[in-house]
């Protein structure tokens, strides 16, 4: 925790968090509904105020981040954020996603670091970085598809255009929600 | 990666599937994976060396 008392003020200590909190958020409304042209503008509008923190505390540009603290927040965002794909796409496909955007970069990342140094994390330990990169599951979220309204989406599941009935206040058909669902 | 994106398009855009099948495509997949993760990072590596960049 040194790291993070070493900071001046509360608003340098707590603005990265917050940062990253607003992203996250990001993805969520981007999740809900979005249109083409949403994920640009929802991204854009953090750069200025990332700049500005960044010319306010020009001391946070060379601050050498708590890992602790880092490794707790990622895993929490992450377990938030499996759980919004879930509700959204079912457990199933959320047990795959783990497998390819979790497992395969931490188990890659993990495998190399014993021919390269590649780590930009220094002085933390190969399960460190495993666990770190698991469950930062390395930007696949930020890169699942667009969601447009009225798009079956990528996924083909979940982004079908809402049937009169769901606007009516009728649930939508989810599958992977368990043997009561319907058949595959 | 964004072939970790790509591949869980494939296999979550086929909910036919069923789960079982969809888990084992997913470890499956894992070969596949690596191998292209392998060729992808020498390619760049080689471009990068070509351009003369560090």
């Amino acid at each position: 925790m040194d790291s993070a008392r070493r900071r001046e003020t509360r608003v340098g200590r707590w603005a990265p968090p917050a940062f990253y909190v607003l992203i996250v958020l990001t993805w969520f409304v981007d999740g809900v509904a979005a249109q083409a042209g949403d994920r640009l503008w929802l991204v854009l509008w953090t750069v200025p105020a990332l700049g500005l923190y960044l010319s306010a505390y020009p001391q946070a540009r060379r601050m050498s981040p708590d890992f602790t603290v880092l490794l707790a927040t990622g895993v929490a965002f992450a377990l938030l954020v499996l759980a919004f794909l879930g509700w959204r796409f079912g457990r199933v496909n959320v047990a795959v996603f783990v497998i390819v955007a979790g497992l395969f970069p931490a188990a890659m990342d993990f495998l190399s670091s014993f021919v390269v140094d590649n780590y930009v994390y220094p002085g933390q330990s190969r399960l460190w970085v495993f666990t770190y990169i698991f469950f930062g599951l390395d930007g696949g979220v930020r890169d699942l598809p667009p969601a447009r309204r009225g798009d079956r989406g990528a996924a083909g599941t979940r982004r079908a255009e809402r049937t009169p009935h769901e606007m009516a206040g009728a649930p939508r058909n989810r599958d992977d929600r368990g043997p009561a669902g319907p058949v595959h | 990666m964004l072939l970790s994106s790509l591949a869980w398009i494939l296999i979550a855009g086929r909910p036919r599937w069923g789960a079982e099948t969809r888990l084992l495509a997913a470890l499956v997949s894992l070969v596949p994976l690596s191998v292209a993760a392998i060729v992808l990072s020498l390619a760049i590596n080689g471009l990068i060396g070509a351009a003369g960049l560090q």
